[in-house]
């Protein structure tokens, strides 16, 4: 498993849990949950 | 001994169970059509009878290495860390749950409103074919000048049961995971995440959940595909050709497509090659073995590919030719002026023109132009619903796609950077863009999307548990879409889901002359056990006649 960046200072220690690409993960589900909230209030609010 | 490896059928995995289907459909349709002529457009049960034989086989000679296999998986799911083992366990259950959900609207005869091209012609053309007994053309048919050999090789079990079914459709389903499976564990040199990861993606795409026992066939065509690379890297090269043949040969607009995607990917292999010094491997950072893409095993597979597109593909480019003057209708109709099956100055030769013209600009039905703003925003837009549940491209991939597009053109501008092509990447890329400039609908990039997973997945990079997490949710986002297309059905009778259309079909087969096509105004009569005769319509299925 690829354990994300490590941090030995030991500070900082949620931005040392996430790499890179996990930041990427979650905007991109962040963004496509927001997306599908948006559309779906949509609807609702003008069926 | 090289020349051996071209017969290695019996060999066959299980997971190349569903090219079976159609192996043994497409010479029972044949017979069904002149020999056995069940009657009233049924077909006898021998092609479920001969596939089930099959399968058991199959199944026997595989049991040993499927129990290893068990064994296997057991013994290094118990090695990875407690909470891993949680979030696969949680995976399990949710690709169980779409499983389910597509297995229950499988047993179901087609009724959906996205079933309307199985009802269009798919089964209708078969079945009118076989009241007919006769393979000529109908006329009243646009559809019956395609491409229909899986059409064909279907038939016989759609049409074996008293309403018409789309099993065989969930077994293509089916077959694409362990097909994705094998191709990923080639790829990642068997890792244990990887395998599980491919599973995951595949069932936690929206994409392909939405088909998910439904009567459509691109998840059927995606299958070939993939059965085919697989087959091909495992040696089986008529297996291989035959499924490649299937799937080359399955719609009028695949050849072109198809051919021009290799064209480009080895033109532009040969440049990079030979005058920039690139290193080619199958997928990235995986070189070619020896042997799994020589000169030989090319020309073997080329000329299997050829005689066997002789006999499955060549009674649909000969009809085509003989009507429409073109092997690939509705493409450049009367460019070839080979037999006089229509008279070109008849109004069924002006409506032929007409219809084949309104198939081709169908093409621009879908996206929103071709523009370079507009080629960036595709990017995001086919993932996510629009209005409603669709887009502008029909309907969204979904979330599992936007996991992996960032990865892979990261990986794919990486190698480059490094001087190496990736096969699967490189073709994904390229087969993307001659999509972008063609019929730009999301149900054409089954087979990109999943050889983008691959490629991502057996790179064996990016295995975070944020990852994993996210294909969790685009899972359960995909298992709800699932649940809410088939919602409707749950608990519904065979009989009660049909639209009152068939049942009026139904009905009406009891009380019409069979003596004479039966005229009607609409050309979805997939239930019609008589031979129609469709008039008066504006659709695009439908000629003057």
């Amino acid at each position: 498993m690829n354990k994300g960046i490590k941090n030995n200072s030991g500070q900082n220690k949620f931005l040392g849990w996430i790499n890179g690409w996990d930041a990427y993960f979650i905007a991109v589900t962040l963004l496509y949950l927001l997306w599908r909230a948006r559309v779906f209030f949509e609807r609702c609010v003008y069926p | 001994m090289e020349g051996k490896s071209i017969f290695r059928t019996m060999r066959l995995p299980l997971s190349h169970l569903p090219t079976v289907l159609l192996i043994v459909g497409y010479p029972i349709y044949w017979l069904e059509l002149y020999a056995f002529r069940a009657g009233r457009g049924n077909t006898t049960p021998l092609a479920w009878i001969i596939f089930c034989i099959f399968a058991l086989i199959v199944l026997y000679r595989n049991y040993t290495r499927l129990v290893a296999g068990a064994r296997d998986f057991c013994v290094r799911f118990s090695q990875e860390p407690l909470s891993l083992r949680l979030l696969l366990v949680v995976a399990g259950i949710g690709a169980g749950v779409i499983s389910l959900c597509a297995f229950y609207a499988a047993l179901l005869p087609p009724h959906l409103v996205q079933e309307s091209d199985l009802l269009n012609y798919h089964l209708t053309l078969p079945r009118q074919h076989l009241i007919m007994h006769s393979f000529k053309h109908i006329p009243w048919s646009t559809a019956d000048l395609y491409l229909l050999p899986i059409d064909f090789s279907l038939a016989p079990y759609w049409l074996a049961t008293n309403l018409p079914n789309k099993f065989p459709q969930f077994l293509f389903f089916a077959g694409i995971i362990p097909v994705s499976f094998n191709l990923v564990r080639r790829f990642s040199g068997n890792n244990f995440l990887s395998l599980c990861l491919i599973v995951l993606a595949v069932f936690g795409s929206h994409s392909v959940g939405i088909q998910a026992g439904t009567a459509m066939l691109d998840l059927a065509l995606c299958y070939l595909f993939l059965a085919a690379l697989d087959s091909f890297l495992g040696g089986a090269i008529l297996i291989s050709a035959l499924e490649f043949v299937f799937l080359f040969w399955s719609k009028s607009f695949i050849p072109l497509q198809l051919g021009l995607t290799f064209m480009a990917l080895f033109c532009l292999m040969f440049v990079l090659k030979k005058w920039f010094m690139y290193k080619v491997d199958w997928n990235l950072g995986r070189e070619i073995e020896a042997g799994t893409l020589n000169k030989k095993k090319l020309q073997q597979f080329a000329v299997l590919f050829l005689i066997c597109s002789i006999f499955i593909a060549g009674p649909f480019i000969a009809k085509s030719m003989y009507y429409a003057g073109t092997p690939l209708f509705p493409f450049k109709v009367g460019i070839l002026n080979p037999g006089n099956g229509l008279d070109r100055n008849s109004p069924q030769w002006q409506s032929l023109l007409e219809k084949s013209k309104q198939c081709v600009t169908t093409r621009d039905d879908y996206g929103a132009g071709r523009s370079l703003k507009e080629f960036i925003g595709h990017f995001w837009l086919i993932a996510v619903p629009e209005e409603g549940v669709n887009n502008r491209y029909d309907y969204p991939v979904g979330l599992m796609y936007l996991l992996f597009v960032g990865p892979f053109l990261y990986v794919f501008i990486s190698s480059l950077r490094k001087k190496k092509i990736g096969l699967l990447p490189f073709f994904v890329v390229v087969y993307w863009l001659v999509w972008w400039v063609g019929s730009q609908q999301t149900r054409f990039l089954f087979i990109p999307i999943l050889l983008m997973f691959i490629s991502v997945i057996a790179t064996n990079k990016f295995q975070s548990r944020i990852l994993i997490i996210a294909m969790l949710i685009a899972l359960f986002l995909t298992g709800l879409s699932v649940f809410r297309a088939h919602r409707a059905d749950f608990g519904c009778a065979s009989w009660e889901v049909l639209r009152p259309k068939d049942r009026e079909l139904i009905a009406m087969s009891k009380t019409v002359n069979r003596n004479q096509p039966v005229k009607l105004n609409y050309p979805d009569v997939a239930f019609a056990d008589f031979e129609v005769d469709v008039q008066d319509t504006n659709s695009v299925f439908v000629l003057q006649h």
